[in-house]
């Protein structure tokens, strides 16, 4: 129950000079990470935001907050995971703030259309299209799991919700996919 | 219903392949092995997997130009002392044991589901409220906060049907929050975590504290920290002795 000030402020013993070294150590370990873990930040954005723009300004949003809080990790399965978290937050802030301009699919994908056509197989683009279609509860699993491998326990951890709500959430995502693009269900 | 030999075991088989493709248990492969149908679907569904991968794999776009170095005056005040602590601490991240989510009903719930419906609070750190108002707010709760703890924001708010000081404090690790009970003990302590927050809620003498975390767990030395500012005034110790 103290109140005296120097039970708050930790005190190091280190010089300013050394704490510059090891901020700069630190800043050149943490750009590394972000420019290797950039292009899955940024699919994972785009995939929830469903806008080009708004998910690089989430990504470099998510990559300052980050930097401000980070703390050296240097495993990169956890600085991906906190990234991945962290993203997801800065999403979530932004589609508060932008609720109502967000929420018109057609608008959406109007103006990412070139983004949806911007692949030579046509297999690929009427993918892309129904991915793009598909609710966010199901977009949201399917982006982790295929295209980061994150195994079911992860996905329950970064979405919280349970294990078996995401195995639900998978198996109708496929389904639901399957029927727009007419691969049915056989025999 | 289909003319084929598609027995239960095989829908079984079929609705757990298209939940997890990649799913290896054992007894998954022991039927793929001996029903071609279900070896088929697996195969089949592979493609399709692929599919869904190249279509998800949309370009990156070049990186813009950063707004301004994050290596700013800000970094190097009460937090950027003790990134070496964190970074001390931080390593730890990598290790940890789950957490529960925690249930429905109980206190930890109603501080997940308040905090996710008051996410303005953490706009604060950009804009940190003033003192004088931080000041009211601990007033008004019996609570003492050691002057130099970063409080950034400060509300009264009704969490589980009780008064709670919300607070949120700008540390080390980040922003974190603090909901502060005064006068009542809670039976329920212990560690949870619900999306991107984890916390623990536990009883101090004078009242209750809970101390999350939003992007990442409250650093154990920052949490330390946040227990040694805080403290009640008499008059809920006296609530609570009786
Ligand atoms: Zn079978
Ligand atoms: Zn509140």
């Amino acid at each position: 129950m103290a109140s005296s000030s120097d039970e708050i402020e930790p005190v190091l013993g280190g010089s300013i000079g050394v704490d510059r070294i090891d901020e700069d150590a630190e800043r050149r370990l943490f750009d590394r990470w972000a420019v290797e873990l950039r292009p899955d930040l940024f699919r994972y954005a785009f995939w929830l935001a469903r806008d080009r723009a708004l998910a690089e300004d989430i990504v470099q949003e998510a990559l300052l907050r980050a930097w401000r809080a980070f703390g050296g990790l240097r495993d990169k399965q956890s600085v991906k995971q906190w990234l991945m978290t962290i993203t997801r937050r800065e999403y979530a802030r932004t589609y508060q703030r932008k609720r109502l301009e967000t929420t018109d699919l057609d608008a959406l994908s109007a103006r990412e259309e070139g983004l949806i056509a911007a692949h030579d197989d046509l297999d690929v683009r009427e993918m892309r299209s129904a991915i793009f279609d598909l609710e966010a509860e199901y977009r949201e699993p399917l982006v982790l799991q295929v295209l980061m491998g994150y195994k079911t326990e992860e996905i329950a951890g970064i979405m919280g919700i349970s294990a078996g709500a995401v195995l639900t959430r998978l198996f109708r995502a496929r389904r639901k996919l399957k029927s727009q693009l007419g691969w049915g269900v056989e025999e | 219903m289909g003319g084929g030999g598609v027995s239960t075991e095989c829908l079984e088989f079929r609705r757990r392949v298209e939940a997890e493709p990649g799913n290896e248990a054992p007894d998954l492969a022991e039927h793929e092995a001996r029903c071609a149908s279900c070896a088929r679907f697996r195969r089949t569904l592979g493609q399709f997997d692929g599919l869904i991968r190249e279509a998800l794999l949309v370009d990156v776009p070049a990186p813009q130009a950063p707004r301004r170095s994050p290596v700013a005056p800000e970094r190097r005040t009460w937090w950027g002392i003790a990134a070496a602590l964190v970074l001390a601490v931080g390593i730890g991240l990598a290790f940890r044991l789950p957490v529960p989510e925690p249930r429905a009903g109980s206190f930890a719930g109603h501080v997940v589901t308040h905090l996710e419906h008051e996410p303005e609070a953490l706009d604060a750190v950009l804009r940190p409220m003033d003192r004088a108002r931080v000041e009211d707010v601990l007033a008004a709760h019996g609570v003492r906060m050691a002057a130099t703890t970063p409080i950034v924001y400060a509300r009264t708010c009704i969490v589980d049907g009780k008064r709670v000081a919300h607070l949120v404090v700008h540390g080390a690790s980040g922003a974190v929050t603090v909901m502060l009970l005064p006068g009542e003990q809670l039976s329920e302590s212990g560690t949870f975590e619900a999306g991107s927050l984890s916390g623990r809620i536990r009883p101090i003498t004078g009242g209750s504290v809970a101390i999350v975390g939003h992007d990442q767990p409250v650093e154990p030395a920052a949490e330390r920290r946040i227990l040694e500012a805080v403290g009640f005034d008499r008059r809920n110790r006296a609530g609570v002795a009786g």
